[in-house]
This record gives C-alpha cells, structure tokens and sequence, in this order.
C-alpha cells in the first residue's frame, strides 16, 4: 500500500499533467456547440415532445412544407429558428419511417443464409420502435462527447502521465536500488500498475464528470429513456438500448480499452530508457489504426476496429450489425472488443513482469 | 555467514569483462582495487543482483542466490557508482520509498530513516529536496539508503567519491565500525579508503582476480621494491624513462622521486616501508613514470 502511495505521487506531481488537462478541457469546452442552438433546439422539441401520433406526424410534414417553401424564393435564409424546426420535422419523419425500415430489413435478412442471420433478426426484433418525441440532446451531448473527445483527450493524457513510469527510473538510475531490494521487482510491479489503472479511472471519470455538469448546464439531462436509434449514427444499430444503458455500456468499454492502453504505455516504458522514446512509440500505436478511415479493405477495417483508439470510442463497435465468424458462431463486435481488450490486458501485465523480473541495469 | 563466488564471468558480445572470478567472502572489509574497465563495476553489480553473469553460480551459507531470489535481496545493501534520486523528493521521503521497497513496515522506516540520516549527518537536512544536494550529500543519501535493511552484505561502488576528506574519514570509520558482523565490499580508486580498514584486498586486473589477500601480506610482495631518492632536475627524465616513477616531490630544492623497482634505481636510492597506493601502481600504472606530478 506505501509503494501504491508512492507510485501515484510519482505520477500526480507532474505539473504538465494538470496544465495539458486544462488546456484540453478549455479547447472541447470551446469547439462544442454554440449554447443559444441548443437552447433554441430544446424548446422546439418541447412543443413536439410526446407520442408519436398520425397528427403529429401530419403536421410535422405540413409544417415542414410551409417553411422549406419559403427557402425557395430568392435572397431568403434561415434563422436558427427556423433551422431548429426544420431539423424537428425531418426527425419526426425519419421516427416515422423506422418500424417500416426496421421491418424491411428483417425481411430482406431472412432471404439471406449467413452465419449470423439468425442472431442478427432476433435483435432487430426486439429494437423498441421509436414511437415517441423525445428530447434527447443531452444524452446525445454525453455520448458524443465520448467518441468525439474523451477518446483523444484520454488517450493524450495516458501518454502524457504513463510513458515515464518505469523509463524514469531508469534514466534517473534509481533502478540499481530498485532492483536489488526485496520489492523492487515484483510488488513494486504491482504498485505501479494499480498506480497506473488508478490514474485512467481517475482521468476517464473526470471527463465524464466534466462531461455530465457542462452538458447539464447547457441542454440538459432530458431524454435517458429514448432509444439509441434515435440517434442519426445508430440509425441501424441492432441493439436494444435506451440511452442511459447504452452509455454505461460506452463508459465501461471506454474505460476497459483505457486500461488496456494503459498497461501497453507501462509495457514500452519498461522496456525503454528515454521516457520521450516510450511516449513516442506508444503515441504512434495509438495514431496507426487511423488508417481505418482511409482503407477500403473490409477484414483490415473490421481488424482495426479492436485497436485501443477505436474501442475507446466506442461507437464503432454498436453502429451496425458486425459480428466475428467464430466457427460459425456469431461472436459480436462490442463483446469481441472486450474479450480482446481483457486478454491483451493479461498478456501485458504478464509481459511487464517478466521484464521486470529479468531486468538488469545497462549503465 | 559466507558469501561464494564460483567462476563467475560476464561477457558483452566478444568482450569478456570478467573472466572465471571464483573466491570466499566472510565478514569483514574487501576492498577491490582495479584500473578503470577491470570489472569492479560488473562484479558488484552481479553482486547486488542487478546483472545477471554469463556462466558460474554465487551461494550465500551454502544456498545459490537464484534460488534465494528476494530472500537474498533482502540481505543486501547496495551502493550503485552513480547515485540515482527523485530530485522533487525530499530526504526522508526518498528513504522512507527505498525503505518500503526494501520490504519494511511504516514504524520501522520511520525509526531507520531517522538512525540512517543521523549516521550520514544528514539529519537537519531532511526536510531539504534531495535535488538541491551537493554531490557529496547525495552521495551520503546514496550510502544512508544501503544501511536501511541493516543489511549483512554491503556493496559500495566507490563510496567516496564526490566526498570531501572530512566526510570520507567519517565514512571509512562508519565501514570499519559496522565491518564486524557484515561483508562489506568496497570499491575504490583512492587506497588510503581501503588501506587501514580492509581485511582482504582483492585486486582485478582485465577482468581477473589476480591477488586476494590481507594487505600486509600483499606489501609483502613489493618489500624492497619502492625506493625514493633526491636527484637534481637534469636526472629526472633519465630514470622516468627506465624505471616506474609513481611520485615525484620537490624538497629543499632538490626533486624526490618515488621510484618502483626490482634493483636499487640510483646509487642515493634508500629503500621505503611500501603502501598500498605503491602496490596499485605497481600493477596497474603503465603511464605512472610520465604522470607522475610534482608536489611541493
């Protein structure tokens, strides 16, 4: 327990920790949207909000001619307003188009044969039809911010407070003590790593903290029940998931992905010297899976999917129906993510302690 | 207690730094005297369980130290040649960490912390960060962290260096006081550290261990061989250049030359009690006749 105490004052007392976070947290506080859209967005759905009627829907698409006719004339624009409704009334039409696109998609599934057809229609029937108006901006602020941000500002902060952790005892030689003690080759493993996944929990929670208070104070905590279909970018997501459920299942994978590169940063550090060696070289296998968006290649793009960047995201994994052929058992993409997040996790600590217990001093 | 190395060599690549190093250590003061590159710095290093050799076994009472692992670690203390520290840590807090890892409990490390500052005179300035140390008291924290675990094997990687004379004293005293139910192992380039305290002096020369014995009876071997003798200036070069001049000294105008040599180097030569520094440069000062400096 002192040699934890230890590690996490090892790590806590470096000032560019805190000067980088703020920096960080300054910069997403800054490139979210403007207040007064969300403001005018939250009262338009307020005058919607509810069940989903044939006259809602009705008028929504009446309405949605009245202003869209306007745009047409010459030298006209939208107010904000305006462009609040607009959005509204096209959400209003997209819910109202789901069940039918849902229930289409099941049909053309059963004409199909594949391995995962069967998995794949048992989960779209079960899909909550999106029969309701909800606002829903705030849990979509909160989810977003995940795969939009928090990834990043993790992943830099990781870097950041992780790359050192065994480096700095060795550029600073106090791993000839280290190592001849009783402690210095094992349970002082032990501490750096609870030092280590002590300090991601510490970072993930307090952007979800920051997260929560400045969606909060901005839009608002509306909407947890709605399903995630709701959302544009999981328009044709399989699972059946309010909000609420769908981000606890975000932030645990998130945090599980953390962890998981978490303990690769504390693996390159063990075995570099140069703390700027170990940042670099972990930095780069956080960027290389980047090449995702830019590849066409179906198995490279599914593979890439379980690197630390995009599971901390999250998102990737629940916007579609992808599953893993394992002999012919559909294993899904979120549960393949986190078995493979588990088991490198295992692999990483066992490697890290196998250099440790072999480690000898080179200067 | 006893501590046994069984041919014990290291090799980097195609360079054997140490070479079938086999001997017994038993309680008491060894001082490892060897030019630079020897392999003092290895075998401590093997010692304390830092580097691994590359052939030959070490027992401590009989029981190899691979299969001792953290049992034997716990028995040692080691003083690496350059002392690493957490510059943001003060004192007390730097040695209440190297105490944890050393596997004692929170009362224990308060107390040890305190005897261990006080036995380096570091006491007032524990408070202080060990960053704004001077080398000598850095050095002094370096040596006050080896004493934590009480340990029964001491290894100190040139304990003196950076130490001003007054400190090296205090330190060589601290050796020999706790010398009597410890190995203590100590590595140096200065031989008056070792010369008064030293049960054994092992000497290594390339990689091996070509003397262990007491000092007296190593002096021995060098009886009659050290010479000193008062020339004019003009004579100076003429036995520089054919005989091992290890000191030369300006006195009441005239130049003493301290002169290692089989045969009697000058008609005037009178024969001296040998030092350890004599031996030293006896086997490894191949440049000593045209370094020797003039002291006045």
């Amino acid at each position: 327990m002192q040699l934890l105490k230890y590690e996490l004052l090892k790590i806590f007392q470096q000032k560019s920790l805190y000067v980088i976070f703020l920096f960080l947290l300054v910069f997403a506080t800054l490139i979210a949207d403007f207040p007064n859209v969300d403001l005018l967005k939250k009262d338009v759905y307020h005058r919607w909000e509810g069940p989903l009627t044939t006259e809602k829907v009705q008028q929504a698409e009446k309405n949605y001619q009245v202003l869209s006719k306007g745009f047409n004339l010459e030298n006209t624009a939208f107010t904000l307003t305006d462009l609040s409704k607009l959005g509204m009334y096209e959400e209003i039409a997209v819910l109202h188009s789901t069940e039918s696109a849902n229930e289409k998609q099941i049909s053309n599934i059963k004409n199909e044969h594949h391995y995962n057809s069967e998995l794949q229609i048992n989960m779209l029937q079960k899909v909550d039809h999106l029969n309701y108006v909800y606002n829903y901006r705030g849990p979509q602020q909160m989810i977003d911010f995940i795969s939009f941000l928090s990834f990043l500002i993790t992943g830099v902060m990781l870097l950041i407070g992780l790359s050192s952790i065994f480096s700095r005892e060795y550029s600073s030689g106090v791993d000839h003590y280290i190592l001849s003690t009783k402690k210095g080759r094992k349970a002082l493993v032990w501490a750096k790593l609870g030092a280590a996944l002590l300090y991601t929990l510490s970072v993930v929670s307090t952007l979800e903290l920051y997260n929560f208070f400045i969606t909060i104070i901005r839009i608002g905590n509306e909407g947890w029940k709605a399903p995630i279909q709701i959302l544009f970018d999981y328009h044709r997501s399989p699972y059946a998931f309010n909000l609420l459920e769908y981000h606890l299942i975000q932030i645990g994978l998130h945090l599980l992905a953390a962890f998981g590169f978490a303990l690769l940063i504390l693996l390159i550090s063990s075995v570099n010297k140069h703390a700027l060696m170990s940042f670099f070289i972990s930095a780069g296998i956080f960027a290389f899976p980047y090449i995702r968006e830019f590849t066409q290649v179906q198995w490279l793009k599914t593979l890439l999917s379980f690197s630390f960047p995009y599971v901390m995201k999250v998102k990737p994994l629940f916007v579609d129906f992808q599953t893993v052929n394992v002999y012919d058992y559909p294993v899904l993409l979120p549960i393949m993510a986190g078995i493979i997040m588990l088991i490198s996790s295992v692999i990483f600590i066992l490697m890290i302690f196998k250099v440790m217990e072999h480690k000898q001093v080179t200067t | 207690m006893n501590l046994i190395l069984d041919k014990i060599s290291k090799c980097f690549g195609d360079k054997i730094v140490l070479d079938d190093i086999s001997l017994e250590l038993t309680p008491g003061v060894y001082g490892i005297l060897g030019a630079n590159g020897s392999g003092k710095t290895t075998l401590m290093r093997i010692l304390a369980t830092v580097m691994n050799p590359s052939s030959g076994h070490i027992s401590f009472n009989g029981q190899d130290i691979n299969d001792m692992e953290h049992r034997y670690r716990e028995l040692i203390g080691y003083l690496p040649q350059q002392v690493g520290l957490y510059k943001s840590f003060t004192a007390e807090k730097f040695l209440s960490y190297i105490a944890y890892l050393k596997g004692l409990t929170k009362a224990e490390t308060q107390d040890k912390v305190t005897e261990v500052l006080d036995l380096v005179g570091l006491s007032e300035q524990r408070k202080e960060k060990v960053g704004k140390y001077s080398g000598g008291m850095k050095r002094r924290i370096g040596i006050a962290q080896a004493l934590l675990n009480d340990p029964k094997l001491l290894i100190v990687d040139e304990p003196t260096a950076g130490l001003d004379p007054k400190e090296r004293i205090r330190l060589r005293n601290l050796l020999s006081r706790i010398s009597s139910h410890r190995i203590v192992l100590l590595s140096t380039h200065i031989v008056s550290d070792i010369e008064y305290i030293a049960k054994e002096v092992l000497i290594l020369k390339e990689g091996q261990l070509i003397q262990k014995d007491t000092p007296q009876r190593l002096l021995n071997e060098i009886e009659g061989k050290v010479w000193t003798v008062q020339v004019s200036e003009g004579e100076i070069l003429e036995l520089q250049s054919k005989y091992k001049v290890v000191n030369i000294a300006l006195v009441r105008e005239k130049y003493e030359l301290r002169i290692l040599s089989d045969t009697r180097p000058h008609i005037h030569a009178i024969s001296e009690v040998p030092h350890l520094e004599d031996l030293y440069l006896y086997h490894f000062d191949e440049g000593a006749s045209q370094d020797a400096a003039v002291k006045v």
